[in-house]
């Protein structure tokens, strides 16, 4: 089952404070029924290596749209998105897929951990699609559970844990093969507010401590403080926030 | 019931379009499978009906003789002196023409008018046409259909095989006057006047029988028939006529019947797997229309309401479709029928209403009563919870977990059923499906074991993601256990009935082998029921005796005794040393048997004869001969695997003594060890008088025709495997499309983490590649239970048979392999489905 690349075949990132993302003159539309939807219209951004960036703006905004195009999850229709010097455009969807598997974590609003696997299973499954799991990886993961404070949860399912719990393994999924850069959109959505504070303070130390680039997608102002930069989302255009 | 609700609720099936296709296609092919069975083994069997209804009409009683026939002086002393009427003389017996069999019946035109039967009035009473049969030698009558049928006119010159003498005889087009029913019923029938029948069937001053009808009129002197009637003839109920002829093929059918209860079982699985998909998938969109204030009891109507459209529309195409494959599946019961028991008219399919009601409930009702289940379960809890997929699992595991003792309740209660000192065959098959049934209902539960024992070892080999289909397996099982249960009650028919055939086979191989040991068997070109009317000569038997190279000749003949339990089979045999070798006896002791044989009343019997008579060795069964009634002892059960009720054998002297039949069917010639053979077959057919064509066959010839007419006479069997194979397949299929659109957002999880859309349809086959081998590894032991019920008993109580399992791995391994392809095939269009999806669409759904 396993279909690993090693790194020598995925597109290569450095780490260095330097233009990380770059979004190039970017336009996306939907077809919506009859009617098109312009998201962005020649978006033009730069992230640097281990900014927090927030992204804020209403629902429908383009929020989402603008982190799936950073995963290569999506493709813009004109335009460019650069990690570094690769050109997602360019690259195959395999490339990408490949790219997006060494390079970026993923954090959702629903955690949307695999139900049928175990807590340890779903936190070393990123490594395991990198190469094969080495005695290494086990301890990572214990480690890193440890540190969450779910070291007695690693055998649970995810419908066995509360919300917090699973967000916390969710954060801990997105960064435990090493990314550059983690992309969590509306990671506190689901949880109360006092759990949500835990995982964005969760994820602030993270970037901080590993010198990661976070782009969050969030509505809570509370987070606005603890960023780099904060960026609002109007009109398919980025703005910095007032 | 609310419009907007309903539009609600059916947004789905818009969005979804190949589920709607899908859940229509599984209750439509379910059903039609059952339809096209039960018509097309109703119109064969009512087929039968008609020829006898045709010939009989509405006769109450009917006089019959010995293998011979009665005298027909008995006719006129039944009319003149006892005044007896209504009577009618008939002369029944079989010929050959282009190569088959038709059946010739002789007849008094105005003696048939009270009887209503087809042959009676206008198109024989008037135009002269009876004068014409009177008038007019050799004269044989065939309808016009029949006549079109074999490219023949009026007039034209027929040359008949009877026996192994061919008669020349004239035909009359019968043109007018009979209705489309009566021509039907006539379809294989040639009819013609008693005389000629006599000429033709060589049974000059004979008559087969002489049917009466009871009325007000005639009751004293019916009462006092049987004081004056001779001790060769007997008065029996007519309705033993329908009665030898359903003893004869009841084993068949009952064969078909089972297939076709399989297939219903396989079919309901579907259709329950179809509905309840339809109910599960929507299960949110009832949470929350739950929680804006929509009633249980709304909900419930609705989900009912949408079962019953989808369950009837579904119904609709299945009997429309199952009455198209009725017509294919008629055209390969009536062959076989034609080749193993009687020759029967190509029938017409009739499309009986009782058929069509039982489809109706089969698609309709299994489509209500699956809709209930699941919608009391969705009605039940409250909103929040059923808007959860995990408490839907939770609910699923729970019931798998209740369902496995109840299963294995069944299993035991239908072992018991089939074990039960009865003959009955319903109880028999009865208890096959109670066993079938449990080990469904076990299955569920069977997958989570098997599939928590299976993940750690998967898990070490393929790791995570290798764990994750066998884990879905089980953690899915809401949508997966319906699906796996039907997959591996098709794939266990399937392994249960091949192993069945091939013991069956490889028994009728070895008992071919060592009964057919002679190196020629001579005989009339006739079909089995054809041959008490036609034989071969004593001059003839003598003559092969004579002959070069001949080491000894035995001799047999085969009758049809009626009696008024039915008609029984008798063979008179003249056993040579090495014949005797070739009888393997299953009671009784060889040497007593044979030194007993040849002297006294006393006859041996085939095991099914035995078995269906409740007979042991030392019971007396008795026979009405040409002496009256006549007590024989049974000295040995013999194995034999002839179809029919069995046969009662007895020597050939003991034969002579008891009936006066001076006839051989067939002989069997032995040869010295340096014969030669081509010489010795000249010689034979040369015995033969001029006009005599005889059917000479060897030992290998006649092992080869037996086992293709083995091999057809259960090839409906493989068509009806494969339908219910087909089932299955649509069941699995449905299961899997059902399953990927709900795990979509799961993939586009896999996706944005980083698995290839070529890991991800590696992925979905995986699992569906796992749920065959799974259904297929549970099969095994089910199949084999099934072939132990089947082999010694079911088909004991339908054939009287036993014979000993043969044990293949090959018959265990390719029906799990069709289990893996089949589910891996099924897994195809999922897959690509899913690895095509784009993650962002699917991200969306979140």
């Amino acid at each position: 089952m396993n279909e690993t690349n090693s790194n020598s075949t995925a597109p290569h990132v450095t780490s260095s404070k330097q233009p990380l993302i770059q979004l190039s003159h970017v336009s996306k539309s939907y077809q919506d029924a009859d009617r098109k939807q312009v998201i962005f219209n020649d978006l033009n951004e730069t992230i640097h290596s281990g900014e927090f960036i927030v992204l804020m703006g209403r629902s429908g905004s383009g929020k989402s749209t603008l982190l799936n195009l950073i995963s290569g999850i999506d493709l813009p229709d004109s335009g460019s998105v650069f990690i570094e010097s690769n050109n997602f455009s360019q690259l195959t969807e395999e490339d990408r897929t490949i790219f997006r598997r060494h390079h970026i974590g993923f954090v959702f609003q629903a955690f949307n951990l695999i139900p049928t696997l175990t807590v340890e299973e779903n936190l070393l499954l990123p490594l395991e699609l990198i190469g094969d799991l080495t005695p290494g990886d086990y301890k990572n993961a214990e480690e890193l559970l440890d540190w969450l404070g779910l070291a007695d949860r690693t055998e649970s399912y995810p419908d066995q844990l509360s919300g917090g719990e699973q967000q916390r393994i969710a954060v801990a999924r997105a960064i435990i093969h090493n990314p550059m850069i983690i992309l969590a959109d509306e990671p506190t959505g689901n949880l109360d507010l006092e759990t949500g504070k835990e995982v964005i303070g969760l994820l602030d130390q993270l970037v901080r401590e590993t010198h990661k680039t976070l782009v969050m997608v969030t509505h809570s102002r509370e987070v606005i403080g603890i960023a780099d930069r904060v960026l609002e989302m109007h009109d398919g255009m980025l703005t910095p926030a007032q | 019931m609310n419009s907007l609700l309903f539009r609600a609720s059916n947004l789905y099936f818009i969005r979804h379009p190949a589920q709607l296709v899908l859940a229509l296609l599984g209750i439509a092919l379910g059903v039609a499978v059952v339809v096209a069975v039960d018509l097309a083994k109703d119109s064969a069997l009512e087929s039968f009906d008609q020829a006898t209804t045709a010939i009989a009409g509405r006769a109450t009683h009917r006089i019959i003789g010995g293998p011979s026939g009665l005298n027909e002086s008995l006719y006129r002393t039944l009319v003149v002196e006892q005044r007896l009427y209504p009577a009618a003389p008939k002369v029944e017996g079989y010929v050959s023409f282009k190569g088959k069999t038709f059946q010739l019946l002789g007849i008094d035109p105005f003696a048939e008018g009270a009887f209503q039967t087809s042959v009676q009035s206008d198109q024989f009473g008037q135009n002269g046409v009876s004068n014409r049969f009177l008038t007019t030698a050799g004269l044989i009558g065939m309808t016009d259909s029949t006549a079109k049928r074999l490219a023949l006119n009026s007039g034209d010159a027929l040359v008949l095989q009877v026996g192994a003498r061919t008669v020349p005889a004239k035909l009359y087009v019968i043109r007018d006057g009979l209705s489309k029913l009566e021509s039907r019923r006539l379809n294989n029938i040639f009819v013609t006047d008693i005389a000629t029948a006599q000429e033709i069937l060589g049974m000059t001053g004979r008559l087969s029988h002489i049917d009466l009808m009871e009325t007000s009129n005639n009751r004293t002197a019916f009462k006092k028939i049987r004081e004056w009637l001779p001790k060769t003839a007997e008065l029996i109920d007519h309705r033993s006529e329908h009665q030898q002829i359903h003893q004869m093929t009841g084993a068949f059918y009952s064969n078909l019947s089972a297939l076709s209860l399989l297939s219903l079982l396989v079919a309901f699985f579907l259709i329950y797997n179809t509905i309840t998909f339809m109910v599960v998938q929507r299960r949110q969109l009832f949470g929350k229309l739950r929680a804006i204030g929509v009633t249980r009891r709304q909900v419930f109507q609705l989900i009912l309401v949408e079962a019953g459209i989808v369950g009837g529309s579904g119904t609709i195409i299945g009997l429309i479709t199952g009455i198209a494959l009725g017509h294919g599946l008629l055209g390969f019961i009536v062959s076989t029928i034609d080749q193993l028991y009687l020759p029967l008219s190509s029938s017409q399919l009739s499309v009986s209403g009782i058929t069509l009601i039982k489809g109706t409930l089969l698609g309709l009702g299994s489509a209500l009563v699956a809709g209930i289940i699941p919608a009391n379960e969705a009605t039940r809890i409250p909103p929040l919870q059923a808007q959860h997929r995990s408490h839907l699992e939770i609910h699923a595991h729970s019931l798998s977990t209740r369902l496995l003792p109840i299963g294995f309740s069944l299993i035991l209660l239908g072992a018991l059923m089939t074990v039960l000192p009865s003959s009955s065959t319903i109880l028999g098959f009865g208890g096959l499906l109670v066993v079938i049934l449990g080990c469904a209902l076990m299955t569920p539960q069977i997958t989570i074991i098997l599939t928590n024992i299976l993940s750690p070892l998967v898990k070490h080999r393929f790791g995570i993601m290798g764990l994750l289909p066998v884990r879905s397996l089980a953690a899915s099982l809401s949508r997966t256990g319906v699906a796996m249960a039907a997959l591996m009650v098709a794939i266990a028919v399937t392994i249960g009935m091949t192993l069945m055939i091939s013991s069956f086979r490889l028994s009728v191989t070895d008992w071919l082998n060592s009964r057919i040991n002679a190196d020629f068997y001579v005989a009339a070109p006739t079909t089995a029921k054809a041959q008490s009317n036609n034989g071969l000569s004593k001059t003839l038997l003598i003559r092969l005796k004579t002959l070069t190279g001949v080491e000894s000749v035995g001799s047999v003949r085969r009758v049809q005794i009626e009696t008024s339990k039915g008609t029984v089979s008798l063979s008179a045999y003249q056993l040579p040393a090495r014949a005797k070798s070739g009888f393997h006896f299953l009671a009784g002791d060889p040497g007593i048997i044979w030194s007993s044989f040849e002297y006294e009343d006393t006859v041996i019997l085939s095991e099914a004869y035995a078995y269906h008579h409740t007979l042991d060795v030392g019971s007396i069964t008795t026979l009405r001969t040409y002496n009256g009634q006549v007590n024989f002892k049974v000295v040995g059960i013999y194995s034999d695997y002839n179809v029919g009720q069995g046969v009662i054998a007895m020597s050939r002297s003991t034969y002579n003594s008891h009936w006066h039949d001076n006839r051989y069917s067939s002989f069997w010639v032995y040869t010295l060890p340096d014969a030669n053979f081509e010489q010795i077959e000249t010689e034979i057919r040369q015995s033969a008088p001029k006009n005599i064509h005889l059917k000479m066959t060897t030992n290998k010839e006649i092992l080869n025709i037996s086992l293709a007419l083995f091999d057809q006479s259960f090839a409906i069997a493989g068509i009806l495997r494969l339908l219910a194979a087909i089932i299955a397949f649509i069941g699995v299929f449905t299961a899997l499309t059902a399953l990927q659109l709900d795990r979509t957002q799961e993939y586009g999880v896999l996706r944005a983490t980083g698995v290839t859309p070529r890991q991800l349809r590696k992925l979905v086959l995986t699992e569906t590649g796992v749920m065959g081998f799974l259904a297929g590894f549970l099969a095994i032991p089910v199949g084999f239970l099934i072939a132990v019920l089947l082999v010694y008993t079911v088909n004991q109580r339908t054939f009287g048979w036993t014979m000993a399992l043969h044990f293949d791995w090959g018959n265990f391994l390719q029906p799990m392999l069709l289990a893996i392809i089949a589910a891996l095939l099924a897994g195809i269009y999922p897959a690509i489905k899913m690895s095509q999806t784009k993650p962002a669409e699917a991200l969306r759904n979140e």
